[in-house]
This record gives structure tokens, sequence and C-alpha cells, in this order.
């Protein structure tokens, strides 16, 4: 019997052997639906340990990333036993590095972080254009809209893209991460929110949802 | 460079500069920048996608720039070449729609290749990792051989112009011939993170492969030295060392990773006689002891933290520089530009060992407002003298 | 500095492989292992 504390534990703790040894263990088995949806869920629960620990200055941005892989690998290895059932989804987030930044660490962070949460994420990628954005915006219609950049120059890319985007009559939550992003930047580009820590992104947009 | 060469300016502000390194209190603050030389392109209306092939054009735009702005040195640092990446077909800087170079997260280095690194560094580089990053060695027969001698051309020429050209540009409006980087190289574990495994690579690396992490950076090490110290090197003509990784990882893995080869380096060339330049990016405040066990008149620029516990941490023993948020340029009022300036000035100064500089490198035209910038290096002019 | 690599050449070596005379030794150093020296900050550069 699979032990889903143990597992969101190992998960929080980032024991990849163990974690990997608690799936193979259980997929042979043969687990039904249901159990395997426990599963994921046991350690999406270890991720929002991860998210947790990193906003108490435990963890760092490099534990983010390979909690993102440890994640990726565990629903890997559930994936046969998962069938066509899916996880709950508790909302939509439209997600992009603005035009003029080429650069997608911190966006993907993000992605893996929400989609733990619980979100389904349309990832439309890096250097998105503004129109890019908007037509994606009206195509999905996403609760949130989250954008990310690296360098300074992103901030006038946001600007323009969130002007485009409010004319266009779109009228998702918008969130702004990445490093030049700060409250000042924030008023200036009119979005409803800005971090530079994507645990604290995931927050912001749970408590929109 | 002989100081016969120079003009009378350009030796007096470059005593300011030797003061601060040698410890003693300068007459006034000097003012370090970080600027890319595309700011200097887009300020007299050049284009990114067409003038920055151009290493006359660039020079042009760096001596415009210098001459409209009271910095202390040269202003505009040309570290990217567009024509050598185009040459070598690189992936590890492209171009944005607007023609600024950047890089997208790739490697030129895979899990299987450690081992060939950790034997022999130099060789590895040259047979499995630059052909991964750059296309173009890749060609076939006598073509793959002509696109290197291109590229290594291309390198020794711009670069021997550009160095003549900022001395030229020095003399001419009396700014200091010294500069952020005299000579630059990484330190182990960022040389190994930076364009050969990458940010995120890395970060799986130091869980799952530690001892081979830690022997990379060792044999990475000798390399890092041999870039640092070069025949010009000494205290004044100082190396730029970027640090990035640090600051992502757990104190733990800082120790085991990064620390020791990383202390290595900068007491190397300590011993050598050659100063270092760290930039301190992101934020290190947790890291400050360590860095003031570095050896003493490291210059440390800092892109985030308390000014007044940087100063009382590490600068007794160090120089310390940095944190004036380029940001405030952009969408701050003169007042509030200089008001900025002032405070840090007031706590960074007293008892020297300080050097004005910003939280990052000025990329863009955009990325400040010109006036702002010149209203503060001014303010720092004036405002900076010793009594 | 020297670096140990297979694809590195110091001056002695270098004087070995292209059987350079003991007096042009000095010549033969300015011209010769300074090109051994910008390959290597070239690789540098590649990497930074
Ligand atoms: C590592 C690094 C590099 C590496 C990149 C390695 C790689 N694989 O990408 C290398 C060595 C190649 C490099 C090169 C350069 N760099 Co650099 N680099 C950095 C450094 C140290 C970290 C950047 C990074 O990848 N961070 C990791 C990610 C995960 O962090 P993040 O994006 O902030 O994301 C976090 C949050 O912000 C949030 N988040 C991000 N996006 C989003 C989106 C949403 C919606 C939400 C909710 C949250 C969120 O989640 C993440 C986790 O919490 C920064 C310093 C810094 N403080 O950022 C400088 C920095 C970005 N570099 C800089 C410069 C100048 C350069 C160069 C131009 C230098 C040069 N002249 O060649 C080049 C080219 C620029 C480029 N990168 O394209 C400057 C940029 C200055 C500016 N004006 O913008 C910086 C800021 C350093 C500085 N202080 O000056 N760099």
């Amino acid at each position: 019997m699979l032990d889903l504390k143990v597992l969101t534990l190992a998960l929080g703790d980032l024991e990849e052997d163990q974690v990997m040894d608690l799936l193979r263990e259980f997929t042979a088995t043969n687990p039904s639906e249901g159990d395997a949806l426990e599963a994921v869920a046991a350690c999406q629960g270890g991720m929002a340990i991860v998210g947790e620990l990193f906003e108490q200055g435990e963890y760092f941005v490099g534990d983010l990333i390979f909690a993102g892989e440890l994640l990726t690998e565990a629903i890997g290895v559930l994936k046969p036993a998962l069938g066509g059932g899916a996880s709950a989804v508790i909302g939509t987030i439209l997600l992009g590095t603005v035009h003029g930044d080429l650069h997608d660490i911190g966006k993907n962070i993000f992605r893996s972080m929400s989609e733990a949460a619980g979100f389904e994420v349309v990832d439309i990628g890096i250097d998105v254009a503004i129109e890019e954005f908007v037509a994606k915006a009206q195509e999905i219609k996403p609760q949130i809209i989250g954008m990310s950049g690296v360098l300074t120059l992103a901030i006038d890319s946001m600007k323009e893209t969130v002007d485009a985007l409010k004319a266009a009559g779109v009228d998702a939550k918008i969130i702004i991460g990445g490093n030049p992003v700060t409250k000042d930047a924030c008023a200036y580009v009119g979005a409803d929110a800005f971090t530079t820590n994507a645990a604290e992104g995931v927050k912001i947009s749970q408590d929109w949802i | 460079m002989k100081e016969s060469f120079l003009s009378e300016q350009t030796v007096e502000i470059n005593s300011l500069f030797e003061d601060v390194f040698d410890g003693k209190t300068p007459k006034r603050v000097p003012i370090l920048t970080n600027i890319d030389n595309a700011f200097c392109l887009e300020y007299v209306g050049f284009d990114l996608k067409k003038e920055q092939y151009s290493i006359e054009k660039t020079l042009q735009a760096i001596e415009k720039t210098t001459c409209d702005f009271n910095g202390d040195t040269v202003l505009g640092i040309t570290l990217r070449l567009p024509q050598l990446y185009s040459i070598l077909k690189a992936r590890n800087f492209k171009m944005g729609a607007d023609g600024f170079l950047q890089h997208p997260e790739v490697r030129g280095m895979e899990v299987e290749d450690y081992d060939a690194l950790i034997a022999d560094p130099y060789k590895a580089l040259w047979d499995t990792i630059l052909p991964r990053i750059y296309e173009g060695l890749n060609e076939p027969s006598f073509l793959g051989s002509k696109t290197l001698a291109f590229a290594f051309f291309t390198f020794i020429s711009s670069m021997g112009q550009l160095e003549n050209g900022y001395t030229e540009i020095a003399s001419k409006y009396g700014r200091s011939t010294y500069t952020m980087a005299s000579a630059a190289s990484a330190e182990p574990l960022d040389m190994l993170s930076d364009q050969l495994r990458s940010f995120s690579e890395i970060s799986k690396d130091i869980r799952r492969y530690p001892d081979k992490v830690v022997a990379a950076c060792e044999a990475l090490l000798p390399i890092c030295l041999k870039a640092g110290i070069t025949p010009k090197s000494n205290r004044y003509n100082r190396t730029f060392v970027p640090l990035h990784m640090a600051p992502y990882m757990r104190e733990k893995d800082f120790l085991k990773f990064y620390l020791p080869t990383f202390s290595a380096y900068i007491q190397g060339m300590a011993d050598a006689g050659v100063g270092a330049n760290l930039f301190v990016e992101q934020d290190w405040m947790r890291y400050l002891d360590y860095l003031n066990e570095l050896p003493k008149g490291t210059l440390m620029v800092f892109e985030y933290g308390d000014a007044k516990t940087i100063k009382e941490k590490v600068g007794d023993r160090h120089v310390v520089s940095g944190l004036y948020p380029i940001g405030l340029l952009k969408s701050g009022s003169e007042e509030q530009c200089i008001d900025k300036a002032k405070e840090l000035v007031d706590i960074f100064a007293p008892g020297g060992g300080y050097i004005f500089s910003f939280d990052k490198a000025i990329l863009r035209l955009n990325d400040v407002n010109a006036d702002n910038l010149k209203a503060v290096f001014n303010f720092v002019h004036e405002y900076g003298q010793y009594k | 500095m020297e670096v140990k690599s297979e694809y590195y050449t110091n001056l002695v070596n270098t004087l070995e492989k292209y059987d350079i005379p003991e007096e042009a030794v000095l010549f033969a150093g300015e011209s010769l292992q300074t090109l051994e020296e910008m390959l290597f900050g070239f690789t540098i550069y590649l990497i930074s």
C-alpha cells in the first residue's frame, strides 16, 4: 500500500530516489485510476511544501527547478495508471515571456508550480508578440494572465501588452513576474499584481479564483 | 599604459581609482558603471539591427555618449559581437526582434561529458562543447576551419580595435583608462553553469551527480585563474567576475559546490597581485560573512541588499559599490534620483572604500531616463568630494 | 599561468614543437606563444 503522507513528505524533501521507488512499487500493483489520482494529489501536496519552504527561505530557486523536474518525472511514472482521468482544474492561466525578452527559466518555474496547485496553464513561450497575447486571451478566456521577463526592457513590453489587452476588452487579472519587476514597475505597467517569487505568485492566483 | 601617453585629467581620475584600491581615501568618490554599448548605439540614434555590426560606428556612439555624460570611465562596454555570433552560427546568443542580443537557456554540455571535462577541460571544450554551442564549427572539411579562422580573426581584430578606441576616447575626454573589466572570467561553478550545463541543469546536477560537479569545478579552477590573470592584470587593471548561481542555492549547497573553488579563484588572483571586481548579482545578504573573508580590497558591486549592513559587514575590508536602482532612473523624478544617490553616498562613502555604481547593467536607452542619469553623475561628482 | 591540456602548448613545448633554435627563443616566444595565449583568451570568450 502506498503511504500518501510519506510520498508527500518525500517530494517535499526532494528525495528523488525515495519518490521514484515509492511510485514504481505503487504502479507495479496495477492501481485503480482513483488511487493513481490520489498519488498525483499527494505529489502536488509535496510541491506545496516545497513552495512553503521556498517562501520561508529554506529552499531557493535551484530547489524549485529540481522540484519541478521531480514532479514531472513522478507524473510520468503514474501516467499509464491514470487513463483518461484528470485532476480537477481550478482555473486557467495564460502565461508567456513578453516581446523582446527570450528568457524562460522563471516562467517555467511558475508554470510547474501553478500546475501543481491545480491550474491549467497555457504557456505561449518567449518573445511573445502583443497581438499573440491578445489573440490567445480572446480565444481561451483565461481568468489570469501571467507575464514574465528577466531584462529591464521587459517592463516597457509588459506595459504595451497590458495596454493592448485592456483595449481589446480582456478583463482577466494580470500578474507580472521576473527580476526587474517592482511595485513602481507594476503601477507603470498597469498590472493587478507583481512578484519576484513564484510561490507568492501561485498564492496570489489562488486568492483570485 | 604609460602615464606619459595620458592627458592630465585622465591621470587624475585614474588616481581616484588607484587610491581606492590602495586603501587610501580618494579626493572624490569615483564612478564605475556597467553600461552596454547597445545603450550608446541607441542614444546616438543608431539602429541595433544595422550599426551594431560595425566597430567603427560602435566607437562613434561610445565617444558621443562618453562626451555627453559625466562618468569617470568610458561609457559603453562592448561585450557581445553580433558578427562573431553570426559567423559561428551561435545558439547561445540570439537577437530578439529588435536586434538586442540575448542568451536563451541552451547548454553546450551533457551529463555524459563530465568525465571528459574533468580529465581535460580545455580539450573537452574544443572536442565536444563548443561545437554544440556554435554550429558553424561543425561544417565539414575546410568550411569548419574557415569558420574558426574567420571567428578568431574577428575576435582578435575587433577587440584590438575597441581597446585602442577606448584608450583614445579616455584620453580625449579626460576619463579613466581603468574599466570594470580589464579581463573577465566567471568563477568555476558559474563557468560550469553559464554556458556549459545551464542554470536549470546545474540545479539538478548538484543533487544527482554531486561528486562530478565538485570535480568539474576543481578541474575548471586553473582555467579560470589563467583567464583571470593576464600579462597586463594588476591591482588596478582588475578582473571582472560576475557571480551567478550562489543566491539560487541553499547555504549547505553553496558551501559544498560554490565557495571552495570561488574563494580559491579570488585568492589565486590576489596571490598573483590581481584585483577582482565582483558583480554580486541577486541577493547575497546571507553570504556577507563569507564575502568578507575574501582577500582584502576586493571590489563588490551589489545588486540587492541593505546598504548599512553591507558597509558594516564587508566595508572595512573591501571596496563596496552598486545598489543604486536603475529602475528609479527610469520612473523617478530628478529630485528622487538625486536623493537616492545622496542616501547611498552618505552611507557608503565615509572612510573611503566606495565606488559609485548601479544595481544592474544599463542595457538599452529605454532602461533609464537619460536626463536623470546625467543628473546623478553630476551630483556624485559634486557631493562625493572628500574634505 | 599554465593549464595542463593536450590542446594547450606552453613555451617550452612550443619551441620543441616548431624546432626553434636556441638563439631565436625570445623572438619565437613573442610571435608563436602569443598565438597560443590568444586562442586561450578566445576560448574563454566563447564560454562567457
Ligand atoms: C544567470 C544569469 C545570466 C546567465 C543566464 C543563464 C541562463 N541559462 O539563462 C548568463 C551568464 C548567460 C547571463 C547573461 C547575460 N546577462 Co545575466 N543574469 C543572470 C542572473 C544572475 C540570473 C537570471 C536568472 O536566470 N534567474 C533565475 C530566474 C528563475 O529568476 P527570475 O526570472 O527572477 O524568476 C523568479 C521570479 O521572478 C518568478 N517569476 C519569473 N517570471 C514570472 C512570471 C510570473 C507570472 C510570476 C508570477 C512569477 C515569475 O519566479 C522565479 C522564481 O521565484 C541575473 C541577476 C538577477 N538578479 O536576476 C543576471 C541579469 C539578468 N543579467 C544581466 C545581464 C546584463 C546579462 C548580459 C546582457 C550580460 C552581457 N552583456 O552579455 C547577458 C545576456 C543577457 C541575457 N541573459 O540574455 C542583467 C540584466 C540587467 C537589465 N538591465 O535587465 C542582470 C539583472 C544582472 C545585473 N544585475 O545587471 N546572465
